[in-house]
């Protein structure tokens, strides 16, 4: 049963984390993947990481 | 510390008013990069790095600052704190992220302005910075939509952190 006192809901039937959401899990997994794809990039030359020198 | 009402509004219009402003500011500056890149009139080209190199300073990295104030005041001041809801954190870690990439750029965009007040000619070297310039932000309008559907969407989920808030709140509430 869940319960709203103020801001707070309270569940009394969560004892435990109910654990990190999926939206939050694949967030992280495009994050890596991109993160990895620039790392790629930016080692073979290819990336956009060069920047003028003055 | 909750912040009482009158300064959670304040803090919120001024969080919402800098990140609104921010995304348009990108947007100008994409507009500018879009049509230094495109151009072939020197002119043309010369005046959209330079007025690049204003909006990113006077406009850009001020709202960016600000939005990111705005909002760690407009989390810490309120129930939904800073680390308890993973909606929150992912909107701190990816505006501390954009903030970091935007100060990267402002040297090549200095460097862009700068060639632009001296050459009326665009080396190998502008031409590739100005296409770095394009791509930066549009990836950056796209983080910042992220952000904007975040704030508005409020996706569920709180951190074990905020877990442990709770719990310990409804253990004060509990009878």
């Amino acid at each position: 049963m869940i319960a709203k006192r103020g801001f707070v809901m309270v569940d009394s039937s969560h004892s435990t984390y109910a654990g990190t959401p999926r939206w939050v899990k694949a967030a992280g997994i495009i994050v890596l993947v991109l993160f990895a794809l620039f790392v790629v990039l930016h080692l073979t030359g290819h990336g956009f990481g060069r920047h003028l020198h003055g | 510390m909750i912040l009482p009402p009158p300064l959670r509004k304040l803090a919120l219009t001024v969080h919402v008013a800098s990140s609104i402003g921010w995304f348009g500011a990108v947007a100008a500056f994409l507009a500018l990069a879009v049509t230094g890149l495109n151009s072939h009139d020197a002119q043309l080209m010369r005046a959209a790095c330079l007025a690049m190199a204003l909006t990113t300073w006077w406009v850009i990295v001020p709202l960016a600052g600000v939005s990111l104030l705005s909002g760690l005041v407009s989390s810490l001041g309120t129930r939904w704190g800073l680390f308890r809801y993973w909606w929150v954190l992912a909107k701190l870690l990816l505006t501390v992220f954009s903030t970091a990439v935007l100060l990267v750029h402002t040297q090549p965009i200095a460097l862009l302005a700068s060639a632009a007040a001296q050459t009326a000619e665009f080396g190998a070297d502008l031409r590739s910075a100005q296409l770095l310039m394009v791509i930066a932000s549009g990836l950056a309008l796209l983080v910042l939509l992220v952000l904007t559907a975040l704030s508005v969407y409020k996706p569920q989920g709180v951190t074990r952190y905020g877990w442990r808030k709770q719990r310990e709140q409804r253990e004060l509430l509990a009878p």
